[in-house]
């Protein structure tokens, strides 16, 4: 052990790096992974504080939010034999003065739910009011009246409606004192959900009732879901996803640093040469040798997984002090947490010290002895000049490095090509349906969470300017058995922007009830012309199959708008709103007059609509957030490398300067070789995109998703990423190379 | 008419180490003509190697002064070209980038400042020079120890420099190998023109040099002017136990040795006579 710990002391910069570049992978996971389980747990604990029974909602939503059930389904429910009491509960995602994700809830006044919510200051929503407290009433949380700095009195602007704070509450569950609460009919009007809530909270007058109440509700309500509340928790699929998320980035990070690490102790290896050769004729055996090196490797990629949690921790605490996102709180870190983040740390440790530890116990003592540093054999490429050979000569490391560089900027392409085309198909959908101008609501996280109301829509009809105008609903959810996302949208049979389907089977939507589905989504599902199909409860028939240029269209279905409405809970609400000009020529002179009249939407040219919509804008700010961490990962994976291919050849490098090189001569020599790794891993990067895509568009569902992008500046920016990262990677060690006196140099063995 | 002077210090002292000081070099004055062919002997320690890498500009010392091909070391300005231009380089190990093929090897030193064509055309000259002209595409493992410090010594000879320093060069070769390089470079100094100081301890090596200076804790003990080999042998005599005996008339050694008192006689007078000429020098 002792003899461990001083090796790694011995080469302090080359541990350093290593442990660095697995404290990234290490942040990573525990910064995601704490939201994730902060996401999970505020459910977990908020429904379980609910002291509700049972949890009645629409089936197979993405989240809470996207559920609806009609508020009168509420009082039926009350005077159910088995029922004590019911609550309905509205819960939605929305912007406000600084954050990008804000979770409203909204409770009617006769809501059990309520006693949960301690009034810390100020009063209760639906108290008695003081007249300098007028004004829509909102309850803000504690947690996130301390990060927004407001308190009672305060007003609060979410979307296009201001509120006053009338008092700061604590639950002592960090998701929901995060939030705030209005009143129900308040909550309905900002989400636009007229009459609807997210689910009834049900208390049970005895336990052993469930099974006849949910025999009655199933009769009485067969698209609507009875659970349990901790059934329920389990079952929200935005958390499952974020979860693979969490470990897809994490995972990336991970081997990344791991790459690093590899590299580390092989050199390690490959320089104590002479020095295993010594221990093992002192009598040391493989085994020895082999645990000495896998317990090197194990212990930096430790010290890397403790950093990494306490510099997790603190970035948690930092961003707990900025945004209310949920979950990003310390407290979120659970053992539990820490416990897979040093197994995957240590397993990593194991796996990549393996073959470093196994080739060092395979040496053979004598020849150990006899090992002169690496000049014994040289291996020469037919063509190239210094550079290439210095490169060939360090095939492992230099392998390594490029595996590095090539998973960093892989991972960034395939990532930015596929967020493209995700641009580029609503673009698409623009075009398509031959529209100059959409429209979204202003100020929304997600297109799926934008509401408008229709009476826009009739006001920009009657405009003279505009041809016609045309709503759109756009939902997903989360297909039960298989996992599948399902994309829905709804449009008017009647009007222009459904005419872009092109419809191969059957026949165009002609009333409610009635489906187009996507040529893809019908063959997974097994379903034809004339079957029915069920989401989230409600069922439809199967009118016709259409075929899209849009991947993720062919994965989904239409209906009519109507439909779609009732499906989000939104009626008189839609996501979209498609113009068409009679004079094209004006389009850019009635985004201005829309966006200055209509207050709370946003309207955009249909060709620039999609590079604004909320959703790329957050996908590219998780692109940026990936993108930085896997520089990162990758710059130190290169740093180390480089690093070590000087510290390997200092002699050389002494040579080459006794012999009259100048300083500029030797940085350039580094450098050269820095920046061919830089273009060598920035091929290997776009050629593992491109596996990597054609990866994703084979698996079976996720496939239409995909429909990446490949424009010539993402390639541009990609070699010019694995420049920087082969000069960032070599710029320090090329230093260190100049400064080397030749004397020190020559004399080093 | 008197030559050229290569190399002139003046009480040139190295110190190393800040708390257990070292002095290296303690006072060296030495003057070395152009052209002249030389080796620094002396054991591990004596200083020899810092006296090398102090003529190559590799290192500074702490006081005195050293002039080498008229440039004052201590104010130069720029060591690398001084090290380009005015010393050859060669080592104990040869030194040879592995990857590098012979001519690529020699062509270092030329990088940056003659053009790609010139190198190349100098390279091979070189080669064929120290008798590797059918072998400059091999690698240095493909080639023997010998061969190798012959690349090496065309490289010292790259830029054309006045001044060759070689730090033990047959080190790693035997006997032989080594006996034909110092012939090598014996030929070079005299075809070239080139000045060699050569360090060793192998006094065989030395004893082919035309003068030796021994070195001893960082100072010269001793110079030696090299004449014909016969002389070397005596002199080699002269310094041996068995010759200090003979001097100081204790004759117990060459009586041992079956010599009668004669024959003694004899070897008195021979080793007489090669002390002569050496301080005749």
């Amino acid at each position: 052990m002792q003899l461990i710990i001083k090796n790694l002391f011995r080469r302090k910069i080359r541990t350093l790096l290593t442990v660095l570049g697995i404290c990234v992978g290490v942040v990573t996971i525990i910064a995601l992974g704490a939201l994730a389980d902060g996401f999970e747990a505020g459910y977990g604990s908020m429904l379980a504080g609910s002291k509700a029974d049972l949890i009645l909602s629409q089936p197979d939503t993405m989240d809470i939010s996207y559920s609806a059930v009609d508020e009168t389904v509420g009082a039926e429910l009350a005077v159910l034999p088995e029922v004590e009491a019911v609550s309905g509960m509205l819960q939605g995602i929305t912007q406000t003065e600084g954050e990008a994700f804000f979770i409203v809830f909204g409770y009617a006044e006769d809501s059990f739910i309520l006693e949960r919510f301690r009034i810390k200051e100020g009063v209760g929503l639906y108290d008695h009011i003081p007249r300098e407290l007028r004004g829509t009433p909102i309850l803000l949380g504690s947690a996130a009246a301390e990060v927004m700095k407001k308190s009672v009195g305060d007003t609060l602007r979410i979307t296009t409606t201001t509120y006053r704070i009338v008092g700061l509450y604590e639950t002592g569950d960090t998701f929901e004192d995060s939030a705030a609460v209005l009143r129900l009919e308040d909550a309905q009007d900002l989400l636009g959900k007229d009459r609807q809530v997210s689910l009834f909270y049900i208390r049970l007058k005895e336990p052993n009732l469930r099974t006849r109440l949910e025999e009655r509700l199933t009769r009485q309500w067969p698209d609507l879901k009875l659970s349990g509340t901790s059934e329920f928790a389990d079952k929200q699929s935005m958390q499952a996803m974020m979860k693979g998320f969490v470990w897809v980035i994490g995972g990336l990070a991970i081997v990344i640093g791991g790459v690093g690490m590899l590299n580390a102790q092989l050199m390690a290896v490959f320089e104590r040469t002479r020095e295993i050769g010594v221990l093992r004729a002192t009598g040391w055996n493989r085994r020895r040798v082999l645990g000495m090196i896998l317990g090197e490797s194990v212990l930096v990629c430790l010290a890397g997984g403790v950093l990494g949690i306490v510099t997790g921790w603190l970035l948690l605490l930092l961003l707990s002090k900025i945004t209310v996102l949920a979950g990003t709180r310390t407290g979120n870190i659970h053992p539990n947490l820490i416990g897979q983040a040093l197994l995957v740390v240590l397993v990593l440790g194991l796996v990549g010290g393996l073959y470093p530890a196994w080739r060092a116990s395979r040496l053979p003592p004598v020849e150990a002895l006899r090992y002169e540093g690496g000049s014994s054999k040289a291996r020469r490429l037919p063509v190239g000049g210094m550079a290439v050979q210095g490169l060939w000569q360090r095939s492992t490391r230099s392998l390594l490095t490029l595996g590095a560089i090539g998973l960093t900027v892989g991972a960034i392409l395939a990532l930015e090509a596929v967020v493209r085309g995700f641009s580029a198909s609503f673009t698409d959908m623009a075009n398509l349906s031959q529209a100059e101008i959409m429209i979204r609501q202003a100020d929304i996280a997600d297109t799926t969470l934008s509401a408008i109301d229709e009476r826009v829509i009739d006001s920009i009809s009657a405009m003279p300017e505009v041809r016609s105008a045309s709503g759109a609903v756009f939902t997903g959810l989360i297909l039960p058995d298989s996992g599948i996302m399902f994309l829905l949208q709804g449009y008017a049979p009647n009007e222009f922007p459904i005419q872009r389907f092109h419809v191969v089977q059957g026949e165009m939507l002609t009333g409610n009830r009635q489906i187009l589905l996507g040529d893809l989504m019908a063959e997974a599902l097994k379903k034809d012309v004339g079957d029915v199909v069920e989401l989230s409860g409600m069922r439809f028939k199967v009118v016709g199959i259409y075929e899209s240029n849009i991947g993720w269209e062919q994965m989904g279905g239409v209906t009519t708008l109507r439909d779609a409405q009732n499906f989000v809970g939104r009626p008189r609400q839609v996501s979209m709103i498609a113009v068409k000009l009679k004079d094209a020529a004006q389009a850019q002179a009635m985004v201005e007059i829309f966006n200055t009249r209509f207050p709370g939407v946003y309207a955009a040219l249909g060709s620039e609509f999609a590079e604004e919509m909320p959703d790329m804008q957050s996908s590219k700010a998780m692109l940026g957030g990936i993108s930085l961490m896997a520089v990162f990962a990758g710059g130190l994976g290169v740093l180390n490398t480089m690093l070590m291919s000087v510290f390997e050849r200092t002699r050389e490098i002494g040579v080459l300067r006794a012999l009259g090189w100048r300083r500029s001569a030797v940085l350039g020599m580094i450098l050269r070789e820095a920046v061919l790794l830089g273009l060598l891993g920035g091929g290997l990067g776009i050629g593992l995109a491109f596996g990597l895509i054609k990866l994703m568009q084979m698996t079976p569902m996720l496939g239409s998703w995909v429909d990446p992008v490949w424009a010539w500046d993402i390639f541009a920016r990609a070699i010019l990423l694995s420049l920087f990262l082969g000069v960032i990677g070599g710029l320090y060690p090329a230093y260190r190379a100049t400064r080397l006196r030749p004397v020190d140099a020559l004399r080093y063995e | 008419m008197s030559a050229k002077i290569m190399i002139e210090t003046h009480d040139l002292t190295r110190v190393y180490g800040d708390g257990e000081e070292i002095r290296a070099l303690d006072g060296v004055n030495l003057v070395i003509e152009a052209g002249e062919f030389m080796a620094v002997m002396g054991p591990s320690g004596s200083g020899k190697s810092t006296l090398l890498n102090i003529f190559g500009a590799l290192d500074l010392p702490t006081s005195g002064q050293v002039w080498v091909n008229g440039q004052d070391l201590a104010n130069l300005r720029d060591a690398d070209g001084f090290r380009a231009k005015s010393v050859g380089f060669m080592f104990q190990l040869h030194n040879l980038l592995p990857t590098l093929t012979a001519r690529e090897n020699v062509e270092i030193p030329m990088t940056g400042y003659l053009g790609a064509k010139a190198r190349r055309q100098r390279a091979e000259e070189l080669l064929a020079l120290v008798g590797l002209g059918e072998r400059m595409n091999h690698l240095p493992g493909q080639l023997s120890g010998g061969q190798r410090q012959r690349v090496a010594a065309a490289r010292a000879l790259a830029n054309q420099p006045p001044l060759v320093l070689a730090d033990e060069p047959t080190g790693s070769l035997d006997t032989s190998a080594g006996q034909d390089l110092m012939a090598l470079l014996k030929e070079l100094n005299h075809s070239q023109g080139v000045t060699f100081v050569i360090v060793t301890h192998d006094p065989a090596v030395a004893r082919q040099t035309r003068r030796v200076v021994v070195m001893a804790d960082g100072k010269i003990a001793r110079e030696d002017r090299i004449g014909s080999p016969l002389e070397e042998d005596l002199k080699m005599w002269r310094h041996s136990n068995l010759g200090q005996q003979i001097f100081a008339g204790d004759h117990t050694g060459l009586q041992a040795l079956g010599i009668s008192d004669h024959q003694i006689g004899d070897v008195k007078a021979v080793l007489k006579l090669a002390n002569g000429d050496t301080s005749a020098g």
